[in-house]
């Protein structure tokens, strides 16, 4: 058994009525790229940010590196060394690209120095292909730009495990393509990826394990080949008519 | 236009002789000033002081963090009153008053900071207008301790040097500077770096381990404590203060007014409105004595409406635009 | 020997049960008489900041200004106050339209310290002008045959209060009609629910918007009159005014005419019970204090941010 960085346990967020994420126990396992799926409205986003502190859980126990996070203040949970991308970007858009990253790194990265902050950052842009446009203003920036700004962003703030929401969602080819190799290098360097992703040829390519959410509900979570062969998840995700095809075909 | 309410100072290279010459000399000036004054333009010289102090207090919580606060007046008064009653109670000497002022100021803004920096835009903005209300309304009902609608009439200052006038003078030098300081200061720091994130998108401050609650409490204590000096030795300066004076809404409106006037974004543009307001207030609405408040108004809408940017770089660019 | 006090002692404790409730009621009443009329005062200032996104600092002094014309043309011409919101309306609606085609406009999509600082610009400037033409000088209403007071049971029900709120309620029902039948009023709760899908549609939006800020300006100019009534009249008041409407828009969540009604019932009813408990003196600190616990529990006041249902 792998040793789990991070682990859900019972995890519930219910709004009103709505049950968002309904008992959701799930164990990320260390150095390993986890693709989390289903489909819309499944409750992924709602989880991350469960885990990331943004809400708070109804019921449930989140354990991170053996300690407990649930009902931490999102920036204690993103001091630990869990990073997230938003689905739809966010940097400060009044600021460079070099000073968005040097604050990531600052805060959550834990460096004092301003300059040695900004050496780091420079090294994340670098990493991510961003390093011409260090002095460019966020809000200037393309979107694939601004979606390795904050790739950057959250690699400056030294993550143990970086929680990335649709991160590739809206780029075109070959920038899909850059994001996957990086990604995959990302992993490589023993950074554990918990990805929520829309895109199947991603979490194909990319993915070592699953976890499908459907309804708020976990319906399935294992090594990615095990559960893409799962009739649940494909009944619940790609629907009864994909199912008989398979079976037709 | 929120780019231009950002007040954020990048650390620029500058010629390092140039500047020491240029500060040196304005100390010196601003030292040398009370030699070649009379009162009236001692008391005017003091006053623009005292706005700078209020003007770049306010742009912690408003510039930095950009949560629109009306507040200054709450701290101004409670710190005037806070210096009036320790030294009409003879138990500190002058200097201290302004000090213990700042330092309750500071406290009383981190406890009421938690619950009203939860609240953001129009409700933040009007809550920190009532507090100055409320307070003002504490100072009435308080009459033990505050006298009341009465006010408190100050003990006669014995300076220890020069004139009554210059003390004031030199106290309020002394407060702006340190204002100026802790601005500069903090620009250049971490937490200018948090103030900054934080004013442009505070979820994202909160994902990248920027603690905003804390770093909003401290700006808005920041805001709280200096204004509160400034009241402290306005109390001493006029000698005699009631709740309407020293709470004043006005002076909530006064900083931002004086703020935006100068221009957002440098560290000089809020003392530049302050000096522009004084010479407004001085010699245009002080002579209407029926209109001065209105008057005030015509200039506020005035400024709003046509020179958004402050009267600087309004200026600035009509030359740009003619060149 | 104890008998007589045996018969006494309940009889004491039936009097006293039957005097505090009488107070209770008598004070409860008096807050619903006056919640009337504070729902009066929020409706305008809620519709503006719901529409508009602009906190109007004007809009006490612009009730005051209603207060004023509503006792000119009672002491001038010797018509009742209660009659006075039918040519205050239209007055105050062309005030307002003409306020945000010329100036308010300009900055309608800018953050909220600069709706905030033009709006106080504006304040003063109408409030220095009431001030000069007015003075400070506390006016009122004095009717030649005062209206009675009823005697229900021990609690005292002022029948000029009863009218004031009456009408107050009617020209609530009134802003609903308008909101909910007229076709403009559909277009203003288009522009507000949706701005962009209105723009789409077709809705002149700055044109609603100043017809927004005209409805709102009327029926703070109506409040006013019917104020007049009850309270003195100085520009002084202007600022309680606002204040109150700023307490009720929270207290019963922005933007809806239901609001409006259960926060100014409920502030009428707090206050008047905070002044039989705490004193008169205090009535705008138990205001703010209320506001503050209710922030504190929701920052989007107690029915958050709904529409114009």
């Amino acid at each position: 058994m792998m040793t789990a960085i991070l682990e859900l346990r019972g995890v519930s967020r219910h709004f009103g009525g709505l049950r968002a994420v309904n008992d959701v126990t799930l164990s990320v396992p260390q150095g390993r790229i986890m693709g989390l799926i289903g489909p819309n409205g499944a409750g992924k986003t709602t989880l991350v940010n469960l885990i990331t502190g943004m809400i708070k859980l109804s019921a449930g126990e989140m354990w991170f590196k053996g300690a407990r996070i649930d009902g931490l203040a999102p920036h204690r949970i993103s001091r630990l060394g869990i990073a997230r991308t938003f689905q739809i970007v966010q940097p400060f858009p009044e600021m460079t690209a070099l000073e968005n990253v040097a604050a990531a790194a600052m805060f959550a990265g834990n460096i004092a120095s301003q300059s040695e902050a900004r050496d780091f950052a420079e090294s994340q842009l670098e990493r991510v292909g961003l390093l011409e446009l260090r002095s460019t203003l966020a809000s200037r920036l393309s979107l694939g730009q601004r979606k390795r700004l904050e790739f950057a962003k959250s690699l400056a703030m030294k993550p143990s495990i970086l929680l990335l929401d649709e991160v590739n969602a809206g780029l075109h080819g070959g920038e899909l393509a850059e994001a996957i190799t990086l990604i995959r290098s990302l992993a490589q360097d023993g950074l554990t990826i918990l990805i929520i992703e829309h895109l199947m040829k991603v979490v194909v390519s990319l993915c070592d394990d699953l976890a499908v959410l459907h309804h708020g509900e976990l319906i399935a979570n294992g090594p990615a080949q095990q559960v893409m062969g799962d009739e649940h998840v494909i009944k619940a995700y790609l629907g009864e008519r994909y199912l008989k095809r398979q079976r037709a075909g | 236009m929120l780019a231009s309410l950002a007040a954020s100072f990048p650390a620029r290279p500058l010629p390092r002789i140039g500047v020491g010459v240029l500060i040196a000399v304005a100390l010196g000036l601003l030292i040398a000033l009370p030699l070649g004054l009379d009162n009236y333009y001692m008391r005017l010289a003091t006053t623009v002081l005292m706005y700078c102090v209020l003007a770049w207090s306010w742009n912690f919580i408003g510039g930095f963090v950009g949560y629109p606060s009306f507040g200054i007046a709450a701290f101004f008064g409670f710190g005037a009153y806070a210096g009036a009653i320790l030294l009409s109670a003879k138990i500190i000497p002058f200097w201290l008053s302004p000090i213990l002022a700042a330092a309750g100021c500071f406290a009383v803004a981190v406890v009421i900071g938690m619950p009203i920096l939860r609240l953001r835009g129009h409700y933040f903005a009007v809550a920190s207008l009532g507090l100055g209300e409320v307070f003002r309304e504490l100072a009435m009902s308080w009459t033990a301790l505050t006298g009341g609608g009465m006010g408190i009439n100050l003990p006669p200052m014995r300076p220890a040097f020069g004139t009554e006038a210059q003390t004031f003078y030199y106290a309020m030098l002394i407060l702006a500077l340190v204002t100026l300081g802790t601005t500069i200061v903090v620009a250049r720091s971490r937490l200018g770096v948090a103030f900054r994130c934080i004013r442009q998108n505070e979820e994202a401050a909160n994902m990248i381990g920027i603690d905003a609650t804390r770093s909003k409490i401290i700006a808005f204590a920041f805001s709280a404590a200096l204004p509160g000096a400034a009241g402290a030795i306005y109390a001493s300066w006029v000698g005699y203060i009631d709740p309407s004076d020293v709470f004043d809404i006005l002076n909530s409106v006064k900083a931002p007014v004086m703020v935006l006037l100068g221009g957002t974004g440098t560290i000089f543009g809020p003392a530049i409105g302050a000096l522009i307001y004084l010479v407004f207030e001085e010699f245009v609405t002080h002579h209407l004595l029926q209109f001065h408040a209105g008057m005030l108004g015509i200039i506020i809408v005035a400024l709003v409406l046509f020179m958004p940017h402050g009267l600087l770089e309004t200026l600035r660019r009509r030359k740009q635009g003619q060149a | 020997m104890a008998e007589p006090s045996d018969g006494l002692r309940p009889r004491f404790l039936l009097w006293l049960s039957v005097r505090f409730m009488t107070l209770l009621l008598q004070n409860l009443v008096n807050g619903l008489l006056l919640g009337g009329l504070y729902v009066c005062i929020a409706i305008g200032f809620s519709l503006i900041w719901g529409v508009l996104n602009i906190i109007n600092l004007l809009h006490g002094s612009i009730i005051v200004l209603g207060s004023y014309i509503a006792y000119y043309a009672f002491t001038m011409f010797g018509i009742s106050p209660f009659l006075a919101p039918l040519f205050v309306i239209p007055m105050m609606f062309a005030f307002g339209y003409g306020l945000q085609l010329a100036v308010l406009n300009r900055v309608v999509d800018k953050p909220v310290l600069i709706t905030l600082t033009l709006t106080f610009g504006l304040d003063l400037i109408l409030n220095n002008f009431m001030l000069a033409a007015f003075t400070a000088n506390f006016r009122r209403v004095v009717f030649k045959d005062p209206f009675e007071t009823l005697d229900l049971y021990g609690v005292i029900i002022p029948v000029d209060r009863v009218v004031a709120m009456a009408l107050a309620l009617v020209l609530t029902l009134a802003f609903y009609l308008l909101l909910n039948s007229s076709r403009i009023g559909r277009a203003i709760v288009a522009v507000r629910n949706d701005r962009d899908a209105a723009v789409l549609m077709g809705v002149n939006v700055k044109q609603i918007y100043a017809v927004t800020f005209g409805v709102g300006a009327a029926f703070a100019g109506a409040a006013g009159c019917l104020l007049s009534v009850v309270f003195p009249i100085s520009p002084m008041s202007s600022g309680l005014y606002l204040g109150k409407a700023f307490v009720i828009c929270v207290l019963g969540g922005l933007g809806s005419i239901g609001g409006a009604l259960i926060g100014g019932l409920a502030l009428g009813v707090i206050e008047s019970m905070g002044v039989m408990l705490a004193g008169p003196e205090h009535s705008v600190l138990t205001g703010f204090l209320v506001l503050l616990a209710v922030l504190a529990i929701k920052p989007t006041g107690l029915a958050g941010k709904r529409g114009y249902e």
